[in-house]
């Protein structure tokens, strides 16, 4: 098809014919193309703004005349703003930027307002008061039906605002609701029917999120149906539903939240997606559960332990739900047992455990025996955890793609979307303490440091005793591990002392050279590990985001081996807790990360790194997607030596003045 | 293997084909089509922008390629443009429009993007008024509609 010169009307020959032509003429002429469009568009736009000037100046000249004495000002393209790249633009602007370009001119009003109202998010008071206020107007009642997704930390009011003189059938775009209630102490089950009654209404609506109710009190006359009418809702489309509430409903002479209705209700088809949070009795689960026949991804969160071993709920979960691909299971003081239910004969794609109590053998063997299809693994706490089994887990675990120790404490807004949930895991580090075993260790440095700790302060941990097995020459090379695909990893790699490090201990106040390092021999063998575990890391050239540094957990104040807190030491398990044997220096091997080309974040915020301009020129060549560094200056947790500071930090700065855009632009701003 | 690519104004380009698969829609067309020495017309971009947009392709060439996942996330920065692209979006404000227009007919998402974020870079924190210099844009609103805009929209202003 070719295109004649036609199509590419000029605004100037344009505005010369326009004077010849009927205003539906003109009309006609901005649905030929879309450049015609444009520029018709314009015309219209011209014309409008000359008869107001007219109407002003109260005068008719000839509209050639006008066109040929005052020229009217050189209108661009920019006039018209095609609607379908408004909500690319839209996507990186605040809502008052998105009210203001309503207030640009009149085709972007037409096509701003729809960004607006698209996606409203209410999150600070004022505002919320203010979209209140505006609920009496004209045009917000209108508004309304173009209305995506809501999101608001006032969720009560607008339940009611969105439900208060609509006739059925409008709200047809809704598609999520988010209500957080951070002020509501206590939701009257008649307010929770309310919000549920707009659900109804809503034919098209997918997300629903209620989160912060502290607490659902039963409507009059104690109906147990009334206090959980959120386990009865009924959608066809629904496919994701989060509830938090700390405490849900009442009981009282054993009747209440506790029932589980003896109707049969219709099953939730399409739901995907269900994270509860919550004392929700587990009969109510189970009945919601039976009724979600395709759910993909089921979340639980409570802040109270069961009672007795949930057999009811497991079994549901490992027999009933032949989709399930993911589990969440964040629930205080898990047992081994309790673990072992749930993941007794299953194997699972997407495993978020807190295992805060300990994991034992059971669930061991059973995350080992589905290790093949796990692609994301993240625990919270790492008792029982060592590195021994991480290394065979993660040797076992082809398919892993996200590793880290993240806590899914509650439904969050970002996790909203499935897919966001899905992509946008937040990764924390995990500690992977003798990941790389054997452990090289020596008496020497282990007394070192205990002397050091005590002189620095008064209070100090009690320092382990007995003295590592040294690392042995002949020991094997780690297996490799087979999870070569893995995008995020948060780890916290131990078992390697770092020789600069045991110098900065043995002298923290003058900061002077030791003459306690590591003997010879141990600091060789320590280089080679160091190597092996950069060798290691530079395989995996999926990643996308790499974490080092501690664990979420870690109270350690110095970089010593010591028990972490009383808790490892009473469950018996040795923690190794060694600063990070990399330091991503150029020196110490960060070159064989060079085929991390798809890195984009890197987070250091939790290690002593010895990043410096060489390593930043470095990872500019070698990591072309590189956006962001977290923690180059600010370190969390725990001090570097001040040598560091002032050496590294000032080149550090200084480059940084240099490339304003550093190596991506999101590299962190200067203080 | 080199693809020709015909402007708007009948310019031709040669380029590499992995250059010229940047683009989705030229790509698609590519393995529509098969091996051919015949030149794709692109009839909707002009030598001047298709220029600018070859070279953004030539510059990006090696770039994996984006993963969907990103698109989705309602809350993007747009803080995070490369040194390289910002300095190529510093173009005037009719040419930028182009390539905002030629890579969302092209189908090159990450130019769109980069496009895109520039925009919201020029349009954030400015009053209307601003943005109406900043783009050239004529305000033809009358006082009354543009106060009666702002009353309806106030609840998502600043403050």
């Amino acid at each position: 098809m070719t295109n004649s010169s036609w199509d590419l009307l000029w605004p100037e020959v344009a505005s010369l014919i326009c004077v010849y032509l009927s205003r539906e003429d003109k009309l006609n002429c901005k649905l030929v193309s879309r450049t015609w469009r444009s520029v018709w568009e314009q015309q219209l736009t011209r014309e409008r703004v000359q008869t107001v000037v007219e109407h002003t100046v109260q005068q008719e000249p000839s509209p050639v005349l006008s066109f040929a004495l005052v020229p009217a000002p050189r209108i661009t393209s920019w006039n018209y703003l095609p609607p379908e790249i408004a909500p690319t633009i839209a996507g990186y602007l605040g809502h008052a930027s998105i009210a203001r370009c309503c207030r640009v001119s009149l085709q972007w009003s037409g096509v701003w307002s729809r960004e607006l109202w698209r996606n409203v998010r209410l999150y600070s008071p004022v505002q919320c008061r203010r979209f209140l206020r505006a609920s009496s107007q004209l045009i917000f009642q209108a508004s309304l039906d173009q209305l995506k997704s809501l999101e608001s930390s006032q969720g009560l009011a607008h339940g009611q605002i969105l439900l208060s003189g609509r006739a059925e059938g409008t709200m047809r775009m809704l598609e999520s609701v988010h209500l957080a209630f951070p002020q509501v102490q206590v939701l009257v089950a008649s307010e929770l029917e309310t919000i549920l009654e707009v659900v109804r209404r809503a034919g098209a609506l997918r997300h629903l999120s209620l989160s912060g109710i502290r607490r659902l009190s039963p409507m009059q006359g104690n109906d147990p149906r009334s206090t959980c009418t959120i386990f009865w809702i009924e959608s066809g489309v629904l496919r994701s539903l989060f509830v938090d509430f700390d405490v849900l409903g009442y009981v009282e002479n054993g009747r209440g939240w506790g029932s589980v209705p003896n109707d049969v209700l219709p099953t939730l088809p399409v739901l995907e997606h269900f994270s509860v949070s919550g004392l929700v009795p587990e009969e109510l689960l189970v009945a919601f559960l039976q009724r979600c026949p395709n759910l993909k991804v089921l979340e639980i969160h409570r802040h109270r332990a069961w009672s007795m071993a949930p057999t009811r709920l497991s079994s549901v979960v490992r027999t009933q739900l032949p989709s399930l691909k993911s589990f969440t299971y964040d629930v205080p003081r898990v047992t081994d047992n309790i673990l072992g239910l749930f993941l007794e004969g299953v194997k699972f794609q997407h495993l978020s455990l807190s295992p805060s109590g300990s994991i034992g053998n059971l669930t061991r063997s059973l995350l080992l025996g589905g290790a093949s299809i796990l692609e994301a693994l993240v625990v919270e706490g790492i008792v029982g955890f060592s590195g021994e089994f991480l290394q065979e887990l993660l040797v076992a675990a082809e398919n892993l793609k996200v590793l880290s120790g993240l806590t899914f404490s509650r439904p969050l807004v970002q996790q909203f979307d499935l897919e966001i949930a899905a992509h946008h895991i937040q990764y924390e580090p995990m500690d992977f303490g003798g990941l790389f075993d054997p452990v090289v260790e020596s008496a020497v440095v282990e007394q070192e440091i205990g002397e050091t700790s005590q002189a620095s302060d008064g209070q100090v941990a009690p320092v382990k005793t007995e003295p590592e097995a040294p690392l042995n020459p002949g020991d094997d090379a780690p297996s490799s591990w087979s999870c070569l695909g893995l995008e995020s990893l948060a780890i916290n790699i131990g078992g390697i002392p770092r020789s600069d490090l045991i110098d900065w201990i043995a002298s923290p106040s003058n900061g002077s050279d030791s003459t306690n390092s590591l003997v010879s021999h141990q600091e060789d063998e320590a280089t080679n590990e160091i190597q092996r575990v950069y060798g290691q890391l530079g395989q995996l050239t999926s990643l996308k985001e790499l974490c080092l540094g501690y664990g979420p957990s870690s109270r350690v104040s110095t970089i010593t081996r010591m028990p972490r807190d009383n808790r490892s030491i009473s469950s018996g398990a040795p923690q190794p807790e060694q600063l990070h044997c990399i330091s991503m220096s150029l020196s110490s091997g960060l070159d064989e990360l060079a085929g991390l080309k798809r890195l984009r974040v890197l987070d250091v915020s939790k290690m002593a790194h010895k990043i410096g301009v060489l390593e930043l020129e470095w990872m500019r060549e070698n990591w072309p997607v590189l956006r962001t560094i977290v923690g180059l200056y600010d370190r969390v947790g725990f001090s570097v030596p001040d040598k560091w500071q002032g050496e590294i930090l000032h080149e550090v700065k200084a480059w940084m003045a240099r490339h304003p855009h550093g190596v991506g632009s999101a590299f962190p701003s200067l203080p | 293997m080199p693809v020709t690519l015909t402007s708007l104004d009948n310019q031709e380009f040669k380029v590499d084909k992995e250059v010229a698969e940047r683009s989705i829609l030229i790509k698609n067309m590519i393995e529509d089509v098969g091996e051919s020495d015949a030149p794709i017309p692109l009839p909707n971009v002009s030598a001047a922008v298709l220029t600018k947009v070859i070279e953004y392709c030539e510059h990006h060439r090696n770039d994996p390629v984006q993963v969907q996942d990103e698109t989705d996330d309602p809350r993007k920065r747009s803080n995070d443009i490369e040194e390289w692209d910002m300095k190529f979006m510093q173009v005037d404000q009719e040419m930028l429009f182009e390539i905002i227009l030629a890579a969302n007919y092209l189908d090159i998402k990450p130019l769109l993007d980069v496009g895109c974020k520039t925009v919201a870079n020029i349009i954030k924190g400015k009053t209307p008024e601003e943005i109406r210099k900043a783009f050239n844009i004529v305000n033809d609103f009358t006082p009354e509609e543009e106060a009666q805009i702002k009353k309806e929209n106030e609840w998502a202003e600043d403050r």
